[in-house]
Formats: structure tokens, sequence, C-alpha cells
């Protein structure tokens, strides 16, 4: 029977090839999806990290070192309590230090299984009061412990109190004891028995050893008022950040550039800021100045660093505000041997210094980098693997410091985008088993029709329906195995060309390995099922399927589909007003991975399925109530065959259209997602940049930057650029209520508006060219953010104050008038909270630097983006060095690394199979056509229609199917892209808008028809080779 | 048309399978009178239907020439053979081979429309009142019985009034007295279409009787007494 049905398989190589043909396509666009998933993921974990500069961070809690030193024991005879016994606690407060502990804080309360025994505490043996009826070192309720004041250098305070054992202790060096002390110079408390502290180059070497870690840096750093760094001729006039690293850090971060001179013994580096206004360079002497030092330190200049983009070195240490990026351009950098030697104990010694006030304390942090190569592929498992060497690091030294875990955050919300990009590419891949089970049962309902003669022939050879059904599973098993293999294969292929090998073979065999099983197994099974069911149904066929197909279906049936249709069109309308498809509120500028619950990927695919039947009942309706030729006559043979064809065999008609329709609606869908994706994705960039270039002078120029510098960067292919101020926190508002630090940016609204990324949306209740209209118009006016408006209370017409340019010399109170509120501006993700026109802020506060430049390109293709920043290099910058970021070029940390993914390639991969299938549907709905209806044609012929009548007739039915399938397509797979766009929103900075890519439509309708064509030309040309007397000699 | 209605010269169709040639018709050289009858008779595989197709141009010959009327069918293309055969010959086929889609007057319609017939469907109506069957003129095929789609089969062959009616086991799926009933009406037809050739394929020695002359084949070529 199995050799049966194999010759019958070769034998009938048209049959076989169409059957096989839609699972081929379909189980290989599901395994290609899958093995996209796979080879993405693989890369998912390096392009969520490359922008991470500093993988973990431990940031010393008493970076002043000097903590005092508290030992605490119990003395118990053999080492054991019997309950009700007395014991000893003693208590050891030391000094180790060279300055003098204040307001030193001591606080115990006995382990729970000793109680106290009242009037028995002693301090340096002198008896001490109880307070609140307790121990003195516990502080009463509130549990404040004891301040026993100044504690010299050296010196030590030794207290013991009695405690009698509430139940029997075997062993009390096993108690927890957990005396704690502070001081004001270090209110973080210090265990009692902890071990000392160390330094922070103790700290890297001993992290160093750990396997996994690359690298253990030590980096110090303080903030030092304005005025501190000098020359004998010169100071400068702004805070000064001094910097303690060596050169192996320097090298370990690129960012940090070496503009003149290297590192020296002894020497320091200055930033290329502070050089420039100290008018020193290499071999220039500098004084420091550093609180608690009584004279400035004097540090020889060996070299001009550059710092602008050095980000580990300015990313706030504030758990609340690591993302924040606070730029100090006034910075020397000396060796971790002086800042320890010098600046340190200076530190010290000011902070000791009764009724000192130190705005900030040094910061000391051990950066560590780990072996991002031995991390897995895999987000998750990565991640898994980075908290494990965060714990290897925590354990060295612990409770000292503060473990900044930088690499296992960024990988969680990579984890998660993972999750979520999975289960968006699997939504993608989906449709591919489905329409491979949909094709399967399209063939094989098409082909068990035409196998029913031999069915029958085999009957009267003495097969009984067993024979045949078991002969039905041989064919589908060996249709739906041959094809999921085969499908497998061309996935493979496809994913390979698509991502090529150096991607996709980066993933893990394992998981390409699994996900061919999957895509085999469940390819089997939906296939299987597919043509076992209707091959299974025809073998219970009495009646020609043609002739059944021709009887109307009754009223009822219809009448319940249409309440169906309608209920599920008035649920959907309804889900749509409840908001049930909009996707959870998350903010991938607050580093939020984007949630994604299954049911919003569902709702696109239940459209999809459900809108396509929709078009195919409508072209039903349509096609039943076609008006045949007028009067009583035929017509004309073409045409009137046709509409009496269409009109009663309705049913064929709507499942070809149905199959057209799903592949095209599919295509659709990808393709209009594709577009909209990549043009969400530029538009998110362009507005990170704020246009379409963004110039920075970089801080090596030794020339100013006026607005006016604009025009200079107006070479071609460039058609405007326009200066714009922005710095953080650099203004204070004070609204009628309240005030607040603010981030003020000053633009000039003329050219602004001409240049910069601007919409309308950004403009609560007005539009972008009333808001710069109003700033022109009013130099004082101020358009102040949504959320700050909120917050302090400020209306649009309120008169407020603003202190510009905070914190610098020039810092002055003015007033404005608010005349707008924004949502968003570009160029300032990250929340710029007042704008403020440029032209009255110069004159205000008579600082004529402007930070940066935005410039709209002619061309701002990426091709073209990258030529126009080659020119500004080229040009201005070639005598005055800048920086220039481009929408490509922009480090866009706003957005979340799902939208970094590979969507192209994937829309690629699916745009590719959807041209194929919607190729193999027309053709087997033709060939299938002609299998069913050859006799119908061949007895036509005989009839003596002609060949061009015949072509006629068959292009007809299937123009019409590919037509409405086409045309059924593209509403629906809008449908579903909007819906898609809609839920996937939360990926991006700006809501995306749906975007259509008329040339991949086109290209899809444009296939289909040429599909139809060839498909009838091949069709009608094969009926010509059929031997009509035999046909028609058939009953 | 001729004396002769057809002419077959020395018709040999052969065609080549996996098993081998087969030789469907041998070197067959036939006349068949205008306005007469002729039954060709033979058992199964003897090539009569085969026979058929080439009088019919459905087939083309390997060997010799077919010639209908003045027109040698068999060197005409594709075309001219269609146009022949809407103009001027019906067929019947054992199985009445009638459109699933139409109604019994618009299967018999189609016949007219493809002559170009402009009168509508009024010969198509008065043929299924000759045959009774106006009752059932706006049903399906399958809403018919066996005799009736063959009795609709029969008017679209006729309706055309073609010079020569060809049928291939006519009567193969019918009872004795349908048998009877439509190669009555397919005498009928001859002769009221005004001396049409009628050539019937039949393995049914009383069917054969009933038509004025009959020649048997074996093997794909004529069997002479």
């Amino acid at each position: 029977m199995r050799s049966f049905v194999w010759r019958e398989l070769v034998r009938n190589p048209r049959r076989t090839l169409a059957s096989l043909a839609g699972i081929v396509l379909g189980v290989g666009l599901f395994s290609a999806v899958l093995f996209f998933v796979d080879g993405s993921g693989a890369t998912m974990t390096q392009r969520a990290i490359a922008p991470l500069a500093l993988d973990m961070q431990r940031v010393l809690s008493s970076p002043l070192g000097g903590d005092l030193r508290l030992t605490q024991r119990v003395f118990a005879r053999g080492g054991a309590l019997r309950r009700g016994q007395r014991a000893t606690m003693t208590l050891t407060v030391l000094n180790p230090s060279a300055v003098p502990a204040n307001e030193v804080v001591v606080q115990d309360d006995p382990a729970p299984a000793l109680a106290y025994v009242r009037g028995t505490t002693r301090r340096d043996a002198a008896r001490l009061r109880d307070a609140g009826g307790g121990s003195p070192l516990a502080g009463g309720l509130a549990g404040s412990g004891l301040n026993i004041g100044t504690l010299r250098p050296g010196g030590k305070v030794t207290f013991t109190y009695e405690v009698r054992a509430r139940r029997a202790l075997t062993d009390v060096a096993a108690l927890r004891l957990a005396a704690r002390v502070s001081t004001r110079e270090n209110v973080v408390p210090v265990q009692a028995n902890a071990p000392a502290n160390l330094s922070a180059q103790e700290l890297s070497a001993q992290i160093a050893r750990i396997p996994a870690v690359v690298a253990a840096d030590a980096l110090s750093f303080a903030d030092l008022p304005k005025g501190a760094l000098g020359t004998a001729v010169a100071r400068v006039g702004d805070p000064v950040r001094v910097f303690a690293f060596d050169e192996r850090y320097q090298r370990r971060y690129p960012s940090i550039r070496l503009a003149s001179g290297g590192f020296q013994p002894g020497s320091a580096l200055l930033s290329a800021e502070a050089a420039r206004t100290l008018g020193a360079g290499p071999g220039a002497t500098v004084q420091l100045s550093v609180p608690g030092r009584a004279a400035p330190l004097s540090l020889p200049v060996s070299g001009v660093t550059d710092l602008a983009r050095a980000k580990p070195l300015f990313y706030s240490r504030k758990t609340s505000k690591l993302e924040d990026f606070i730029y100090v351009p006034d910075s020397i950098v000396v060796s971790p041997q002086i800042f320890r030697r010098e600046i340190l104990p200076a530190f010290q010694l000011a902070n000791a210094r009764r009724g000192s006030s130190l705005k900030s304390l040094p910061v000391s942090e051990v950066d560590v980098l780990i072996d991002r190569s031995r991390l897995h592929t895999d987000p998750g498992r990565a991640l898994a693997q980075a908290k494990a060497v965060a714990r290897s690091v925590g354990r060295v030294a612990p409770g000292q410091d503060t473990l900044i875990d930088n690499i296992s955050n960024t990988l969680q919300v990579a984890r998660d985008d993972a999750a979520v990009g999975r289960r968006m590419f699997l939504f993608l891949g989906l449709p591919g088993v489905l329409l491979a089970a949909f094709l399967a049962a399209y063939a094989g309902s098409i082909l068990a029709g035409a196998q029913r003669r031999d069915q029958a022939n085999l009957r009267i050879r003495g097969a009984h329906r067993g024979h045949l059904l078991r002969m039905l599973a041989y064919r589908t098993l060996a249709l739906a195995g041959a094809g999921s293999l085969l499908g497998v294969a061309l996935g493979f292929v496809s994913a390979l060309a698509i991502l090529g090998p150096s991607t996709l073979l980066k993933a893990a065999t394992a998981d390409l390995a699994l996900s061919a099983l999957i895509a085999i197994a469940v390819g089997m099974v939906t296939t299987a099922l597919a043509l076992y069911i209707p091959g299974r149904r025809s073998l219970h066929r009495e009646i020609s399927q043609e002739r059944r197909e021709i009887r109307a279906s009754s009223a009822p049936a219809w009448r319940l589909e249409a309440a169906v249709f309608a209920g599920l069109a008035v649920a959907f309308v309804l889900a749509l007003r409840a908001r049930t498809f909009d996707p959870p509120a998350a903010s991938v500028s607050a580093g939020q991975a984007v949630t994604l619950p299954p049911r919003l990927l569902l709702a696109p695919l239940v459209a999809w399925f459900a809108g396509v039947l929709l078009a195919a009942r409508a072209a039903i309706a349509v096609s039943s109530r076609l008006p045949l030729p007028a009067g009583p006559r035929f017509g004309s043979p073409v045409w009137g065959t046709l509409c009496r064809s269409l009109r009663r065999r309705s049913r064929s008609l709507a499942t070809g259209i149905a199959g057209v329709g799903l592949v095209v609606a599919f295509g659709t869908a990808i393709a209009l997602f594709g577009a909209t994706y990549d043009g969400a994705k530029a538009a998110d960039s362009t507005f990170v940049v704020g246009s379409d270039l963004r110039v920075t002078p970089s801080v090596l120029s030794p020339r100013p930057h006026p607005p006016s510098y604009a025009r200079k960067l107006e070479v071609p292919g460039i058609v405007a650029a326009t200066p714009v101020v922005a710095k953080l926190e650099n203004s204070v508002l004070v609204g009628p209520f309240d005030q607040n630090r603010q981030d003020l940016t000053a633009i000039d609204p003329v050219s602004y508006e001409r240049v910069a990324a601007l919409r309308d949306a950004f403009f609560a209740g007005s539009s972008a060219s009333t808001a710069m209209r109003a700033l022109q118009a009013n130099p004082r006016g101020l358009l102040v953010s949504a959320e700050t408006a909120d917050d302090l209370s400020v209306e649009v017409g309120d008169r407020v104050k603003v202190l510009l340019a905070r914190g610098t010399k020039q810092q002055t109170l003015k007033s404005f008038q608010v005349v707008g509120l924004f949502d968003a501006f570009p160029g300032f993700p990250e929340g710029a909270n007042l704008v403020a026109n440029l032209g009255y802020y110069v004159a205000a506060t008579g600082l004529s630097k402007v930070d940066y430049f935005l410039a709209r390109a002619r061309d701002s293709s990426d091709a073209g983006l990258a030529r126009t920043a080659a020119a500004l290099r080229s040009g201005p910058g070639r005598t005055d060095p800048i920086n220039v970021d481009s929408r490509t070029t922009a480090l866009d940390k706003d957005q979340s690394s799902l939208a970094a993914l590979n969507i192209q390639g994937l829309v690629e991969l699916d745009s590719l199979f959807t041209l194929l299938m919607s190729a193999a549907v027309i053709a087997i709905f033709v060939f299938g056509l002609m299998l069913e209806r050859r006799r119908e044609y061949v007895t036509m012929r005989a009839q003596g229609m002609l060949g061009g009548e015949l072509r006629a007739l068959v292009l007809g039915e299937a123009g019409i199917v590919a037509m409405c399938g086409v045309v059924a397509g593209l509403l629906v797979g809008t449908g579903m892209a909007a819906l898609l766009v809609h839920v996937l929103r939360g990926l991006f900075i700006l809501p995306p808008g749906l975007v259509l890519p008329a040339l991949d439509v086109a290209a899809l309708a444009g296939l289909a028809a040429a599909a139809t064509l060839v498909s009838a030309l091949v069709a009608t040309a094969m009926l010509r080779r059929l031997r009509p007397t035999e046909l028609l000699r058939e009953g | 048309m001729t004396s002769a209605a057809i002419a077959l010269d020395a018709v040999s169709k052969h065609y080549e399978t996996p098993a081998g040639l087969v030789r469907a018709v041998d070197e067959i050289t036939l006349d068949v009178q205008a306005g007469s009858s002729l039954a060709i008779t033979g058992s199964s595989g003897c090539g009569k239907s085969t026979l058929l197709g080439l009088i019919g141009g459905l087939e083309v010959p390997t060997a010799g020439h077919v010639t209908v009327g003045d027109q040698q069918i068999s060197s005409l293309p594709e075309q001219e053979r269609a146009r022949l055969r809407r103009d001027e010959l019906g067929f019947v086929f054992q199985a009445d081979n009638l459109q699933p889609f139409l109604t019994a007057l618009e299967n018999i319609g189609l016949q007219l429309a493809l002559k170009g017939s402009r009168n509508g469907y009024g010969r198509a109506r008065e043929l299924l009142d000759e045959l009774g069957l106006e009752a059932h003129a706006d049903k399906l095929p399958d809403q018919l019985s066996g005799g009736q789609r063959q009795r609709v089969a029969i008017a679209r062959a006729l309706v055309h009034r073609p010079r020569l009616i060809l049928a291939d086991e006519p009567t193969g799926s019918l009872d004795e007295d349908n048998s009877h009933a439509i190669v009555d009406l397919l005498l009928t037809a001859q002769r009221a279409a005004g001396g049409a050739t009628l050539v019937v394929v039949t393995h049914d020695p009383a069917v054969a009787a009933r038509l004025g002359r009959t020649v048997r084949l074996r093997d794909g070529r004529v069997e002479h007494a």
C-alpha cells in the first residue's frame, strides 16, 4: 500500500507539487522566522550592552576613609549559657585615622536571646545611667543610640554591660551581634566586627582577580568650588572637577582623549576648556585649592585632555539619577597617588572640622569591566551570567560600598525586550504556518476531488474504506513530512541569506536545532490535519462537489453569518473604544522594557482572518447577485458563461479570494508595518538629534562659536543651520507659588522652525509655527513644558521669573511671559523644560557661546546625510574641530533595544515568502480550476469554443479571484498594519504614523496579476494537450 | 457538402505510451454518404471513440486525411476545426457532459451563442418542448434524471442544425426504454435536419441495427466480414 502511494505521488508530479508548494512555503516562512529570531537574539546581548560605558561600579560609601572600628564580644564561661545565666558584653570603638571623628553615635540592642541587665552599662569603667528603662546604647524607644561626641585621632572608648540568657545557648560565639557606629563625617553606620575598609586601589586589585573580570580600575573625583584652579596669572571662574585615574584607565575608556602631552608621574592633565581658560599647556604649572589644605597644591601640567565625550566620568553617581550626564568643562586629572596622598587627607581634615559644611565629598569607586565575550548570546542567559559576576564582585570586602550593576540592569531590559521581540517575530511568522495549513487544505480539497475517480477504481478492485483511509494517512504523512523538511531547509537558507552567516551562525546550535524541530513538528501537525481532513471528507462524498456547491446556501445560514459578523464588528468597535488594544503605558525613555501582552498581538491575527473571511463572504454575496445578460438569450459565449459560473459557483470563487486575500493581506501588513517601523525609527532618531544633523564645536577648538557661526555651517548640502544653547539645570524657574531648577534651551525661533524636526503635536493646543512666532514676537516670551507648568502651577500668559545661566558668573534673574506650552521638544528627549529666545538670552547674560548647531540637510537619506556630514568636516571642520552627529550615527539610548532590531530583514523575509505564496496560491487556484473543470472546458471545445475564448474564460475567473483577493488583501492588510502599529507604538518616542510603501504594495499587486496571467496561459496551453475523446467518455 | 459527407483516407492515430506504441486507429479508409446513418461497433478499446474524435476534429490523425464535407479537417488548424464544430457538427456523449452551472435551457443556449445566433433561446425552447422538457428548462443538470439529461444533451447537439451528428455511446448509461427513445430522437432529428449525417458509436447491436450501415472495428482497423 505504501509503494502504491509512493508511485501515485511520483506519477502525478503536478498534483504532488501543488500539495507540496504551499507546505514548503508556509513552513519555510515559519521556520525562517524562528531562525531569524535565533540569529537576532544572538546579537541582542551585544547590541544591548554596546552603548554601555561601565559594566559595574563599586562606589565606596566612605570615600574619605578613616572610619571608626567597632569590635563587639560576649564573654561567657565555657562559651555556653544556661537559661538565666549572665554574660558580659564588651564594645570597643577605635578611631584609627589622623583626624578626629565627630558626633560619634554607638547603637546596640542585645540579641533577642539575651536580655539587658539594668544598670550594668559602663564606659571605660565609669557607670552610665540607663535610658528609658533600658540600655543607654539602645537609645530608648527611638533606637537612636548613644552620642559620645568627638573621638580624637587614635582614641578608644570601651563599653561593657551585662546580659542574661533568655534561653539556654550552647555557643555564644554564634550569636548575631549587631552594634553599629556612625559619625557626622560618615553617616553610613559601620557594623561591629566589620573588616577594615579597603581603599579603592586595594578593592580594585582584589576584584581584578575574579576570573570573569577583565579590568577593575579605581576612579576618584571631587568637585571643587569656583576659582579652585588657576595659574600665577589666571583662574578658572567656574566649578572644577578633579579626577584621579591612571594611564591604564584612560586607555580602557577611549572616550577620554589626549589632545596633547601625556601622563607623567606627579603631574596633571588639564581639560581642554581649563587649559584654554588658563592659557596653560604641557610644561606649565597650576595651583589647585583643596578644602582643608592651607596652601594650594602645585602641579606641573603634562598634557591636555578632551573629556567632552567621556560619559563614564560624568554620569551621575546618585542612584536616582544614574542616567544623567552632567558635564563639568573645567577639569583636572591627577594620579591616584596624588589624590590619595594630597587631596583625600585635605578633605578629611576639612570634613572633620567642627562646623564645616562641605557641599560635596569626594567619590571613590572601582569601575569594573567584565569579559563581554563570555556572555551568552541570549540576553536572558547573559543576565544570569552577569548577575553571577556581580555577586562575586559584591563578595569582595562587602559592606563598605554600593554596587551599581549597569550591565545586569541593561541585560534585564534587553531580556524583556528579547521576549517581546520573540513574540513579535512569532506573530510575523505564525501566519506562515496558518497559510501553509490553508494552502495545504486548499490544494488538498482540490486534489481530493481529482482523486475520487482513482478511489472509485480502487474500491472496484476490492479496497475497502480502511484501505483508503490508510492510504490517505500515508499520503498525508509523506506530503506533510517532505514539505516540512523542505520548508525548514528553505527557511534556513532564506534566514541565512537575509541575516548573513556571521549573524545567524552566532546562534547556539542547540537553539537552531530546536527551532528546526519546532518548525517541522508544527508544520507537520498543521499541514497533515489540513490535508487529511478534506481527504477523509472526500471519501464520504457521494455527490460531486461542483453540484453541491451550486446549491444556494439557505437564507437562515446567511442571516446567522451576518449576525455573527455584525456581532464581531460591534465587539471590535467596543474593544477599540475601551482601549483594549492599547499597549501598557511604559516609557522607553525611562529605560523600561516594552511590555507586549500576547493578546495584543493576537488582535491583528484575528483581524487578519476575520477580515479576509468577511471579504470572501462579501464576494459570495456580490457574485451571487451578479446580473446575467439581459433578455431571453445566453449572451456572448465568454461573458454569458463566466457570469453564470461566478454567480452559481461563488463558493469556490470565495475560497480562491480568501487564499489570495490572506496572502496579500499579510504581505500588505508586513510592507506597511516595515515602512512604518523604519519611518518611526528615523523620526525618533531625528527627534533625538533635533534635526538631520547636530554640529557640536569640539572643546579643542580655540575659537568662539557665537550664534552667527551657524552661517559658516551652511555648506553645499545644508539647507539651513540654527544655533542652540542647552544645558542641564542651567536655570531656575520662579513661578507664582514655587520655584525649581530647570533645563533651559535658547533658540532662534525663525531659523529653528526651518531646521528642527518640529511637529504641531508637540505643542499642546497650538502649533509649531504659532509657538515659534510667539517666541519671535516676544523676546521675553517663554515656552514651558506642560509637565513643568503643571508642577509649578504656571499657565500661558503668566509672568514668571527665570534665573538664566545658573551657576555662572553671568547668572541673572529676568522676567518672562509664558507664551506657550509644549509636550516634547526635538533634540532634547530627556526633557527641555524651558525654551527661550536666544537673542534675548545673549543680551541678558552676555554669553554668546552656543552649545551646538542643528542643520537641515538637502538630502535626508542615509547616504545624503553621510555626504553632508563629510562636507561639514572637510569644510568648516577642517580648521575648527567639530563633532557631527546625524540621525544614523546618534547614539539613541532612549529607544528600546527592540527598535534597533533588524526588522527590515524580517520584513524582507516575510515579503519574499509572501510574493512566492501569492504566486503559489493563484497557481494552485488556476490549476485546481483546470483539474476540476477540465471536462467542462473540453466539452466546450467539442462544442466549438475557440482557444482564445477558453483562455478568456479561465483568465476571467482567475483574474476576478486575483483582483478581489488583492483588493480584500490590501484593505485587510492596511487595517491589520494599523492595529499592529498601534499595538507597538510603545517602542517609539514619537507616536508612529502609518506609512504606505506604494512601490512594495504595487509590486505585490503586480505579482498577483502576473501570476494570474501566467497561470491562466499555462493552464490553457495544458488544456490543449489533453486527450478530449478520453475525457469526454468519462462518466 | 459533396455526396460523401465524411471521407477517411488511410487514417491512423497512434499514441506513445510507457508500455509502447498504441495503434488506436490503424489505416482506416472509409466513406460516409451525406444524409446517411452509420453505426461504428466493436469491442472495448478497438478505437471507436478515437475514430469519432478524428471525424469530429477533436483529434488530429498521425497519418492519413479526414475530410468532412469539402474540408480536409485533418490539415486545418485548431481554430478552424473549432469553427467547423460550432457550425456543422453536433456531439452527443455517453456521459451527458452538460455544464453543471448552466440550466437545461442555458446548456442548449450556449451552443446557439457559440454559433453567433441572435435569436435568443427561441429554437432551444422549441427543442425542449419537443423533447417534453419544457417544465425543466430552468433546472440545473443535477436536478434532472439521467434520461432527461441525455435528452438535453441531444437537444444541445441538434439546436444549431448541424450537418453531421456524432454520438459516442449515447445510450450507454441508459435503460432499454430510454435507449430506444434516444435512438428514435437521433433518427428523427437526422431526418428533420434535412438529411444530416449521423454517426453513432455503439456496442449495442440493437442500436446498430436501427442505423443504415454498420462498420465493425477490431484493433483499430475495419473488420471485413
